[in-house]
C-alpha cells in the first residue's frame, strides 16, 4: 500500500538560509513516525514545509497526490493539521472558540467530533469556557493538540508537544498520542527532542542533521548504533 | 476668565455633548483598530473612506432618494470603497513591513484626496432633513435628539460588533487571525477571507461615523477626512493599539478631553484647545505607553 | 563591519564626495544656464534649483533619524514649520515686524538679522525642542511611535495657527528677505549630506542601525537604543530645521498649512522613493520626484477630454504621479531605487576584483589601529 505522506528530495528554505536539504521520508498509514535532532537541525521546517509555510522545493504526496504547491489553508483541508512547537494557543479565545478555529474546515459533525475530544481530554472539558490564556502549559498543549484534532485529520504533524511540560505531562502527552493512533486511527508525524520517549513510542524514525536525513530506521535498528548521538553532538559518521 | 455656570442642565448637556463626539471617534477608531489589529496596518486612507460616506450621501439625496434607502447606501459605499482598496493596494503587501503599509496608505490616501479633487473639487453641501435640529426637553434639561441618535445608535453598533465577534465563525476567526494570523492559516482558514471581512467591516463603520460627522457638518469637502482620521488614529494609541476595546475607550476619552478643554479653557487659550488634548495624549502614552486598556491579546 | 581605521569619518566625508559632486554639477547648472525665475528654453529654472537643493537638506534631515533608526516620522514638518518661523521672525525687516507680528517681545521686535545668524538660531530653538519633544517620544516603540510624532505635527499645526499675536496666524508671516541665493542652497545641501553620512557611518549610526533590525537584541548587547535614537532625532532635527529657515527665506511668506501634511508627504515620498536607508537615496529620491513635478507642471492646467467626460484642471497631477512613483516603489523595489548601499559603496565593490576582501588595500597605505 502507498505512504499516506511521501516526501522526495524536500528542500525549505527561510530567504537565503536553506534549513532542510534533499530530504527524503515516508509515513505510512496508521503509524507513528519520529522526527529526531539536534537544535536547528531543520525537523520543525520540515514540517513547516509539509503544511505549507515555509518556501519548499520538491515533492510531497498525499495519498498520492501533490501538496507542495498548495497554500496552508488548502493542505489543511487535504488533511494535514499541524500542532505548531510552543502551542500557541490562541490565548484571547477560550478553549471552546480554539476548538471552534479548529473545526473552520470541517463544520460536519463538528459537535460530534469535539465531545469525543472533550472526553480523551477532560480537563479542557472543564475549562471549556476559561480564555486560553488561564490553562496551565500541559492544558494548554492538550487544548493545542485538540484543536488540531478538530479538523479530524488524516495525518497529524505534531512539533515537540512535550517541549517545558513536566515529566508527569510529559507522560501524558505520550499516552495520548499513543490512545490517538488507537482509538481514532490518526497517523502521526512527531518531532521531539527527548529521544528515549520518542524512540519507546514511534514504529520508524528519522534522524536529522543540519537539514540533511542522516539515519533512518526502527526504534531497535537505531537504539543499537551511535549514530543518533554522533547525529546530535555533530561527530562525523566513521 | 470667563465664568462658567456649572448648573446640572450644562452639565448633561456637555455630557451629551462628551458622549457624542466620543462615539464618533470610537466608530471612527474602531474602524481602524480592526485593520490594525488583524495586520498591522494603519490605514491613512481611512478618513477617505469617511469622505467616500459624505459623498454617497450628498450624491444619493442629489437624486432624491429617500433617508431610509440613503443610510444604508452610505453604509455600503465606503465598505464597497475600502474591499477595492484591500484588493488593489494592500494584497500585493500582504505580510510586508508596518513601515510599508504605512506609506502604502499614506500613498492610496492621497490618491483619493486627488481623485475627489478632480471630480468633486467644491465642497458639496447636504441637504439635512429636518429633525437633525430637533431638541427635546427632559426634565429641566433641552438635549440634541440627533445626539442622542447617535450615542444610542453607536451603543448598539458595538453590542452587535461584539456579538458578531464572538458568536459567530467569522468573528472568532477576525480574533484569532488579530492574535496569531500564521496559525490561524494552520486551521485553515483562508487568510483573504478574513482581511476582506476586516476591511468590509472597517469601511461599514467609517460609513456609519460619516453618517453622524456629516449630517453634523452639512458639507462635504475631498480634504474632510484628514482631520478625523488623525483625531481616530490618536484615539486608538492613547487606547492601546490592537485593542478593539481599547480604541472606542480611546474614542470617548479623545471625546471628552475635547469637550472638557473647550468648556474650561479661558476664551484667549481656545484656539489652543487642540493642542492641549494632544499635550494630555503625550502625558498619558508616557505613563501608560501601553494604552489605558493595557496590552490584551488579540482582539478583545 | 570591522573599522581599524582611526579616520573613518574622512572615509565617510569622501564617500559622499560622489553625491556632492552631483550636488555641485547642478549648481554649476544652476548658474551658467538656468536663466531667471521662470523657464525659458531650459528645463530647469534657477529657482527650482534653489528649491532642489532646499529639499535636499530636509529629506536628508529626515533620512538621518528615519534612515537609521527605521521609525518613519511624520512630525519633521513640525521642525522644520518652527525653525522657517523663527527664522523668518529673526529677518523681517524691523518697519515691517510690528504690524506683522504685534505679539513679540520688545528687543526682538527692534532687531532682525541676516540669513546666517537667523538659521543658526532658528535651528538651536530646534534643536532644544527636539531635546524636550524626544526625551518623551522616543520612550514609545513601532506604531505608537508613530502616531506620537505626528501628534507633534498636530501640535505644532495648532500653535502656529493659534498664536496669532506672533505667528499672525492662518494669515502666515510674509516680509521675509528673500536672502537664500543658489549658493547658500548649494553649500547647506553639500554640508547636510556629509553630516548625514558621517553620522550614518559613526558609531551611534552603526548601533541605531543595529536597532533598526532588532532592537531587543541590539539592547541585549549593550546598544543604548534610546540614548541613540535621541541623538539621532536631535541632529535629524536641526538639519532640517535648517532646510526649513532657508525655506522661508526664499519663499519670502509662509503660512501654517505650508508645513502640514502635504508637505510632510512630498518629504517622506521623496526619501521612500529613494531610499530610506542611505544618505545617496534621500538625495535620489529629492531629484526624481523634483524631476517628475517639474515635467508635470505645464500639463496641470490642461484640461482631459476623455470623451465619456471632461475634466476641467487636472490639478494635482503631480500628486497622482508621486502615487503611481511610491506604489511602484513599494511593489517593485522596496528599498527604493538606490537601495541598501551608498552609491560610492556599489560602484566601490563593482570596481573591486571578485573574491577579493572588501577590506583590501587596493594600493591604498591605511593606518591600522593597534
Amino acid at each position: 500500500m502507498a505512504p499516506l505522506l511521501e516526501v522526495h528530495r524536500l528542500t525549505a528554505r527561510y530567504g537565503p538560509i536553506t534549513a532542510v536539504r534533499e530530504a527524503d521520508l515516508a509515513v505510512n498509514e496508521g503509524e507513528i513516525v519520529a522526527l529526531l535532532g539536534a537544535n536547528g537541525a531543520g525537523k520543525t521546517s520540515t514540517l513547516g514545509a509539509i503544511s505549507g509555510l515555509v518556501a519548499r522545493s520538491g515533492e510531497i504526496r498525499l495519498d498520492g497526490r501533490e501538496i507542495s504547491k498548495l497554500r496552508p489553508e488548502q493542505i489543511v483541508r487535504r488533511g494535514v493539521s499541524l500542532t505548531p512547537e510552543g502551542r500557541r494557543v490562541f490565548t484571547g479565545l477560550t478553549v471552546a472558540e480554539n476548538l471552534a478555529i479548529g473545526a473552520a474546515v470541517r463544520r460536519d459533525r463538528a459537535n460530534e467530533q469535539r465531545e469525543r475530544l472533550l472526553e480523551l481530554f477532560p480537563v479542557l472539558a472543564q475549562r471549556l469556557h476559561a480564555p486560553a490564556r488561564t490553562l496551565s502549559g500541559g492544558e494548554q498543549q492538550q487544548l493545542a493538540i485538540a484543536r488540531s484534532l478538530m479538523s479530524r485529520p488524516r495525518l497529524l504533524l505534531l512539533d515537540e508537544p512535550t517541549l517545558g511540560l513536566a515529566p508527569k505531562l510529559v507522560a501524558l502527552v505520550f499516552d495520548l498520542i499513543g490512545r490517538l493512533r488507537a482509538e481514532e486511527g490518526v497517523t502521526v508525524l512527531l518531532v521531539e527532542q527527548n529521544v528515549h520517549r520518542a524512540l519507546d513510542l514511534c514504529d520508524r524514525a528519522y534522524v536529522l542533521r543540519t537539514g540533511r536525513i542522516e539515519v533512518e530506521g526502527t526504534p531497535d535498528e537505531l537504539r543499537r548504533t551511535t549514530r543518533i548521538e554522533d547525529a546530535y553532538l555533530g561527530i562525523v559518521a566513521g | 476668565m470667563t465664568v462658567i455656570a456649572v448648573t446640572g442642565p450644562y452639565l448633561v448637556q456637555q455630557a451629551i455633548n462628551a458622549l457624542s463626539l466620543g462615539s464618533t471617534y470610537a466608530l471612527l477608531a474602531l474602524g481602524l483598530a480592526m485593520l490594525f489589529s488583524i495586520m498591522g496596518l494603519i490605514n491613512f486612507a481611512h478618513g477617505e473612506l469617511l469622505v467616500i460616506g459624505g459623498y454617497a450621501m450628498w450624491a444619493l439625496l442629489e437624486h432624491g432618494v429617500p433617508w431610509p434607502a440613503v443610510i444604508p447606501l452610505t453604509l455600503l459605499a465606503p465598505a464597497l470603497a475600502a474591499i477595492a482598496m484591500e484588493r488593489i493596494a494592500f494584497r500585493p503587501l500582504r505580510g510586508a513591513s508596518l513601515v510599508t503599509l504605512l506609506i502604502a496608505s499614506f500613498a492610496v490616501s492621497l490618491l483619493l484626496q486627488t481623485v475627489f479633487q478632480i471630480f468633486a473639487g467644491t465642497d458639496k453641501g447636504i441637504e439635512l432633513p429636518s429633525w437633525v435640529d430637533d431638541v427635546v426637553d427632559i426634565g429641566p434639561y433641552t438635549i440634541s435628539v440627533l445626539k442622542i441618535v447617535m450615542t444610542g445608535v453607536t451603543l448598539l453598533t458595538l453590542l452587535l460588533l461584539t456579538l458578531f465577534l464572538k458568536r459567530t465563525l467569522l468573528g472568532i476567526a477576525m480574533r484569532a487571525a488579530a492574535e496569531d494570523f500564521e496559525v490561524t492559516r494552520l486551521m485553515g482558514v483562508r487568510a483573504n477571507a478574513v482581511v476582506i471581512a476586516a476591511f468590509f467591516l472597517s469601511g461599514l463603520l467609517a460609513g456609519l461615523a460619516s453618517l453622524f460627522y456629516f449630517t453634523q457638518s452639512g458639507s462635504v469637502g475631498p480634504f474632510d477626512g484628514t482631520e478625523p482620521v488623525v483625531k481616530a488614529f490618536i484615539a486608538v494609541v492613547i487606547g492601546g493599539l490592537g485593542s478593539l476595546t481599547g480604541a472606542v475607550v480611546g474614542g470617548f476619552a479623545l471625546g471628552i478631553t475635547e469637550v472638557v478643554f473647550d468648556a474650561a479653557l479661558p476664551a484667549g487659550a481656545q484656539p489652543f484647545g487642540t493642542a492641549f488634548a494632544l499635550l494630555v495624549v503625550i502625558a498619558i502614552l508616557l505613563l501608560r505607553p501601553q494604552g489605558l486598556v493595557g496590552r490584551p491579546v488579540g482582539l478583545t | 563591519m570591522i573599522r581599524p581605521w582611526r579616520y573613518w569619518a574622512v572615509e565617510s566625508a569622501a564617500g559622499s564626495a560622489l553625491v556632492a559632486g552631483g550636488l555641485a554639477l547642478v549648481f554649476l547648472y544652476g548658474v551658467l544656464w538656468a536663466g531667471g525665475t521662470t523657464r525659458h528654453t531650459v528645463l530647469f529654472s534657477k529657482d527650482t534649483i534653489v528649491y532642489f537643493f532646499i529639499d535636499v537638506v530636509l529629506v536628508v534631515g529626515l533620512q538621518i533619524f528615519s534612515g537609521n533608526s527605521g521609525i518613519l516620522s511624520f512630525g519633521h514638518t513640525a521642525f522644520i514649520g518652527t525653525a522657517a518661523y523663527a527664522a523668518s521672525l529673526l529677518t523681517i525687516d524691523t518697519v515691517l515686524k510690528p504690524y506683522v507680528s504685534p505679539g513679540l517681545p520688545h528687543y526682538l521686535e527692534t532687531h532682525s538679522v541676516g540669513l546666517l545668524p537667523a538659521t543658526l538660531l532658528a535651528v538651536g530653538l530646534v534643536g532644544v525642542l527636539a531635546l524636550a519633544t524626544g526625551l518623551v517620544v522616543l520612550r514609545l516603540d513601532g506604531a505608537s511611535a508613530v502616531i506620537a510624532i505626528l501628534s507633534l505635527l498636530l501640535i505644532a499645526n495648532v500653535v502656529f495657527g493659534a498664536w496669532t499675536s506672533v505667528t499672525r496666524g492662518a494669515g502666515g508671516l510674509y516680509g521675509m528677505p528673500e536672502s537664500t541665493t543658489i549658493g547658500w542652497a548649494f553649500g547647506a545641501a553639500v554640508l547636510a549630506v556629509l553630516v548625514a553620512r558621517v553620522f550614518k557611518d559613526s558609531r551611534t549610526g552603526l548601533q541605531l542601525q543595529g536597532s533598526r533590525e532588532d532592537a531587543f537584541s541590539a539592547a541585549a548587547v549593550g546598544v543604548h537604543v534610546r540614548a541613540a535614537r535621541l541623538r539621532a532625532w536631535l541632529l535629524s532635527a536641526m538639519v532640517s530645521g535648517a532646510g526649513g529657515a532657508l525655506f522661508a527665506l526664499k519663499l519670502g511668506a509662509i503660512t501654517p498649512s505650508t508645513f502640514y501634511l502635504q508637505e510632510t508627504f512630498t518629504i517622506v515620498v521623496m526619501l521612500v522613493i529613494g531610499g530610506m536607508t542611505t544618505v545617496s537615496g534621500a538625495v535620489a529620491g529629492v531629484a526624481v520626484v523634483t524631476f517628475v513635478r517639474e515635467v508635470l507642471k505645464p500639463y496641470e492646467s490642461r484640461s482631459l477630454d476623455l470623451g465619456v467626460m471632461h475634466v476641467d484642471r487636472l490639478t494635482n497631477l503631480t500628486n497622482l504621479a508621486l502615487v503611481a512613483l511610491i506604489l511602484a516603489v513599494l511593489f517593485f523595489r522596496r528599498e527604493g531605487l538606490v537601495g541598501r548601499r551608498e552609491l560610492d559603496e556599489s560602484l566601490r565593490r563593482l570596481r573591486r576584483a571578485p573574491g577579493q576582501s572588501p577590506h583590501a588595500l587596493s594600493g591604498r597605505r591605511r593606518k591600522r589601529a593597534p
